[in-house]
């Protein structure tokens, strides 16, 4: 009998890699064949008209089971683990620990991923030839195609990891699948929970979603799922999402590898310190197994208290579960009050976890302002009112130091007022804003919500929430209007807003509808174009160009010292302002008038105002002072409202409510008769003007809803005018028992009727009500108001 | 060489070896004895790398089996189990051992596997347990490593198998020097197998020997004593045997025959019973399977007890 000479080997690594692999043979069958019904079949089902649903679906469903395989592929792998009759003849084979470990971890892997990556390039293939043969469009965009199967590949890579880990804390067959499910629930749970924790805590300016969010995507493969949805709803709809830049891919991919890594590692420890005897032992590190059902009970009792079930309800249904698990794990009811005392022990810490996070306010995260070196930029979002248009994308992202350092600045006196009363004391102060004033107050408080992302060099967005005042919103506005950003995207939304009229997409479309490229113009505070430019497409770049060049040349002290003077397009979106030298030259080329009305007709007027005097009222309008108020009297979204509160919309407030009109009966149908042949009125239209620009008004004349600024040296004439007829107007107040007033004419008509109590009013004084015996009762008075 | 060096094992509270001490020659078929639970299979699977020691040291050839790839190629183990690799066929199976034991030899395997008539093809699954038993036997046979352990490997074999088996094992151990340690609870397969054999209970070792000195250190004598001068018949205790220094393992009166079984010299012992004049001697040699009765009897291992 001849014996082979005896030949010692170093590794056996890759062999025992190949018969892992072998002994896996049909696994790797199935998966194939779920892989391939995967990827390849959506695509497929895409580009083949009949039953794409179907198919889809059958895809979807096919691509579900695979990628959930992974639990099989570890537990087959890994049998000798939970298997008492294998772990002999494995652990015997000349293999270190090590070698064992990997060459079994690679081994699944291969087994699990090969074949979903031979799905993605068979996919791939399908989709690319599609794309260069034209067959069908693909709504999602395919440059990114790697991108997407990177972030399914490291999720799949990440569940398996994960579950390999477990399975090496685990020694039967049922420990390990309940691991399994546990840790890919459990990370997600706890993030979730924090979320949902630190939402309910109502930490000064922070939301949940925007605090947790990005830890859950790259710690757990659930989180890789919601971030690829995240990332495909963001590069489809790239406007509504916070920005996604460079750095939070890098970010992801730096924690979901480094998740990964640890999970292996850890799982390697755990493999190489865990004895071959203890196979058939539910638990081999009983740490894991405390760990894991203790934050389990945490995120369930969080959860339900956070929704309102109650402490004792949570821990009620908690402690079952618990128990339950205690009875599975040590097979009966040996030493039970040891479980009672462990569940005693997590609600102990169940508790004062969520007290720490109740007392440190989120662990203090709501203080947190970023160095402006470490942001990489910086993104803000207004509430709607303060765009100058709808087409405008909602979100402002810079990247400019002093933009950046201002959203800081304003992040950081955000938080300065909410935890330091002081503070704001000293702001109103300062700014002799009176506390007590409804007004005054909503300048620095509890006005807009403003919210703010930072993109941090390192991947991390930071997002916060606040209720800012009308002066904060309006400083930070002024500044992030006078960006080259901003005028480029503006002079571009201003070309494409116009084409898009003319159903045209470029330059070769516009050319040939040319005839048809036609801009309204609007002047202040009308809802009716005024004026319009025919256009072809040269004009209309040159018209963009020049808006592009004034927009650019827009400083914060020019934007402060300048007003709008006209609109572009629909109403109000696209604000020219009197300093807009090159768009105004080039409208001025095109026979628009600007500054000047049009011959006022009072042909067909059945109604006209005329007010005295004018107090403004919300909206952003920046500090009431005598310098900055009869700009804003002008500001191009302002409404004239005759109704106490402005809603949501900017509004001037006038000191008379009641206009002139026919339908008011017949004592005012004949003052509205007399007052249209008012030799004085006459001269006031004359001077009447569409736009106003000067300290101080002389009145206001709204006309057919067309209003009209009255210069302030023709003041005399409009009081003339005023006392004369519309003081007539109202000569009686009349409030009945039940506190409704009524306010009658010189014939005795009600021309208005309302609560005397409720209806407030201002004049030049402030805010006022009437008493119930018809007297002036101020709420609140202007801060600079000369009484 | 296989050497344990204090050796001690624990299975949580349960302690499975107590600083085990023992050497095995190369080239030995050594004899693993005990009571159930006594720790045999516990050391041929720390010798195999399966299982790590507590304290104390598995060496094979002075090196630690845990961990080692170079000495755990020279070492194959054969346990009593017999569900593993279903899945696979003989030819199958063959093909995967070769893989990490280079020096497998097919020919061993196919002269060995034609001798036990085993298929090829059929799935091991399929197999009975005997035959199951002869299919890792010629698996561990062929892989030609140095060292063999086998942990209850013939139970299940039939008679004429367990001859044929046996047979097989001799070869390689004559042949190549193999180092086999098997463990059964049939000592006669130890006593016809084995030139050394050790004894274990409760996780210590109660003795290793050469196993014809063994069975040579233990004598079964049957001694008649003479009446005294009154005629009166003498009443003999296990002290009073012991106290004429005697090392007694068992001690049985039945009338007036006295069945002890002794260790010692078979000599020294005659002199020593001829102090108490016994009118008739008889010694019997004792099988292992006595020796190893007798010895867990003294340790408290008291099969008699239980028909008590």
């Amino acid at each position: 009998m001849t014996v082979q000479k005896s030949t010692i080997k170093k590794s056996f690594f890759g062999v025992h890699y190949s018969n892992k692999i072998k002994e896996n043979k049909k696994l790797l069958i199935v998966i194939t064949i779920l892989q391939m019904m995967g990827y390849p079949l959506f695509v497929l089902s895409r580009l083949m008209k009949e039953n794409e649903q179907g198919g889809m679906l059958v895809a979807m469903f096919a691509f579900a089971v695979a990628a959930l395989s992974g639990i099989v592929v570890v537990l087959s792998c890994y049998k000798y683990l939970y298997n008492k009759s294998m772990t002999d003849m494995n652990m015997a084979l000349p293999l270190t620990s090590k070698q064992r470990f990997f060459s079994e971890y690679l081994a699944g892997l291969t087994i699990y991923a090969a074949p979903a990556i031979a799905g993605g390039i068979i996919g791939a293939i399908i989709l690319f030839a599609e794309e260069q043969l034209h067959i069908r469009t693909f709504d999602m965009p395919t440059q990114n195609y790697w991108l997407y199967a990177l972030i399914i590949l490291t999720g799949m890579v990440m569940f398996y990891t994960l579950i390999v880990m477990t399975t090496t804390c685990c020694g039967t067959m049922f420990s390990s699948v309940i691991s399994a499910g546990m840790i890919n629930i459990l990370i997600p749970a706890i993030f979730y929970t924090m979320e949902v924790c630190v939402s309910n805590a109502q930490c000064f300016g922070i939301s949940g979603r925007e605090t947790f969010n990005q830890e859950l995507y790259g710690t757990s493969p659930l989180g890789n799922a919601v971030f690829l949805f995240n990332y495909v709803d963001n590069a489809m709809y790239p406007v509504d999402n916070i920005a996604f830049g460079q750095a939070v891919y890098i970010r992801w991919f730096i924690t979901s590898a480094a998740v990964i890594a640890a999970a292996l590692l850890g799982g390697y420890l755990l493999f190489k310190h865990r004895k071959s005897e203890e196979v058939s032992t539910p638990y081999v590190y009983k740490t894991f197994y405390y760990t894991a059902v203790t934050l389990s009970v945490l995120c369930a009792v969080l959860l339900m208290v956070v929704n309102n079930s109650g402490y004792l309800v949570a821990f009620g249904i908690c402690g079952i579960v618990y128990l339950i698990m205690e009875v599975i794990s040590n097979r009966g009811f040996r030493k039970f009050w040891k479980s009672i005392i462990r569940f005693g022990a997590t609600g102990v810490l169940v508790f004062l976890i969520a007290l720490t996070v109740k007392r440190t306010e989120c662990f203090g995260i709501s203080k947190y302002v970023p160095d402006s070196s470490a942001v990489r930029s910086a993104s803000v979002t207004f509430s709607s009112k303060y765009y100058d248009h709808a087409y405008d994308s909602p979100r402002y992202t810079y990247s400019r130091k002093d933009i950046i350092e201002k959203i800081i600045e304003l992040q950081r006196k955000k938080i300065d007022f909410h935890y330091n009363e002081n503070s704001k004391e000293k702001y109103i102060k300062e700014n002799e804003i009176i506390k007590a004033d409804n007004i005054s107050t909503a300048r620095i408080e509890n006005e807009e919500s403003v919210e703010i992302a930072y993109e941090l060099s390192s991947g991390r967005i930071v997002e916060r929430k606040y209720s800012c005042g009308e002066d904060e919103i309006y400083d930070l506005f002024e500044e992030i209007k006078c960006t080259d950003k901003y005028a480029d995207t503006e002079a571009e939304n201003l070309m494409a807003v116009t084409l898009n009229t003319i159903n045209a997409k470029n330059r070769e479309e516009a050319i040939k509808k040319q005839s048809d490229i036609k801009l309204d113009i609007y002047n202040n505070i009308d809802t009716i174009a005024s004026d319009y430019l025919t256009l072809d497409y040269d004009e209309l770049d040159e018209l963009c160009e020049a808006y592009r060049a004034d927009l650019k040349q827009m400083t914060p002290q020019s934007y402060k010292t300048s007003r709008p003077i006209l609109w572009l397009y629909k109403p109000l979106e696209f604000e020219i302002r009197d300093n807009f030298k090159n768009t105004l030259e080039f409208l001025e080329k095109h026979g628009i008038k600007i500054g000047k009305a049009q011959e006022i007709s009072m042909n067909n007027t059945s109604q006209i105002w005329l007010y005295t005097d004018a107090i403004e009222y919300g909206g952003l309008k920046g500090k009431k002072t005598k310098e900055t108020i009869p700009k804003y009297y002008m500001y191009s979204k302002y409404t004239v409202m005759d109704t106490t509160d402005g809603g949501n919309m900017p509004s001037i407030r006038m000191d008379h409510l009641i206009p002139m009109s026919e339908a008011m009966g017949k004592g005012t149908s004949d003052i509205l008769k007399a007052l249209k042949q008012d030799n004085e009125l006459e001269e006031i239209l004359k001077v009447a003007q569409p736009e106003y620009n000067a300290d101080s008004i002389g009145g206001v004349l709204i006309i057919n809803n067309k209003v009209y600024m009255i210069p302030k040296e023709y003041k005399k004439q409009v009081e003339d005018v005023y006392n004369r007829y519309f003081a007539k107007l109202v000569l009686n107040k009349k409030v009945d028992e039940y506190g409704n007033a009524y306010y009658q004419d010189e014939y005795g008509d009600n021309v208005y009727s309302g609560m005397a109590s409720t209806n407030n009013f201002y004049d030049k004084y402030g805010l006022y009500h009437y008493s119930l015996s018809g007297e002036k009762v101020y709420e609140s008075k202007i801060a600079n108001s000369d009484d | 060489m296989i050497e344990l060096k204090q050796l001690t094992k624990h299975f949580e509270k349960f302690t499975a070896l107590k600083n085990v001490d023992l050497k095995i020659e190369t080239g030995t078929a050594f004899g693993l004895l005990g009571s159930n639970g006594a720790g045999k299979s516990t050391i041929m699977r720390l010798l195999s790398g399966i299982y790590r020691a507590d304290s104390g040291e598995a060496l094979i050839d002075g090196e630690n089996v845990y961990d080692n790839v170079a000495v755990k190629q020279r070492v194959f183990f054969i346990d009593d189990e017999t569900v593993q690799f279903s899945g696979y066929t003989l030819n199958k199976l063959k093909e995967y051992y070769k893989s990490y034991y280079p020096q497998f030899s097919d020919e061993i395997f196919d002269k060995l596997r034609r001798k036990l008539s085993l298929p090829l093809d059929k799935k091991i699954g399929n197999f009975s347990k005997g035959m199951k038993r002869q299919a890792i036997v010629i698996i561990g046979l062929a892989s030609c490593t140095d060292y063999l352990f086998l942990d209850e490997t013939f139970d299940g074999l039939d008679p004429t198998m367990r001859v044929i088996v046996k047979s097989m094992l001799v070869d390689a151990i004559l042949d190549r020097k193999v180092t086999a340690i098997i463990s059964s609870h049939n000592l006669r397969e130890i006593n016809e197998l084995c030139d050394h054999a050790a004894l274990l209970h409760n996780g210590r070792l109660v003795l290793s020997q050469d196993i014809d000195s063994l069975k040579g250190e233990f004598h079964k004598m049957q001694l008649v004593f003479r009446p005294d001068e009154n005629g009166k018949e003498v009443e003999y205790t296990r002290d009073d045997i012991e106290s004429i220094g005697i090392d007694v393992l068992h001690f049985e009166k039945t009338q007036r025959v006295y069945r002890i079984v002794a260790k010692g010299d078979e000599e020294t012992l005659k002199a020593a019973f001829a102090a108490k004049r016994p009118l008739v001697l008889d010694v019997i040699p004792l099988t292992l399977e006595e020796v190893f009765i007798y010895e867990l009897e003294v340790l408290g291992y008291d099969c008699s007890e239980i028909n008590n």
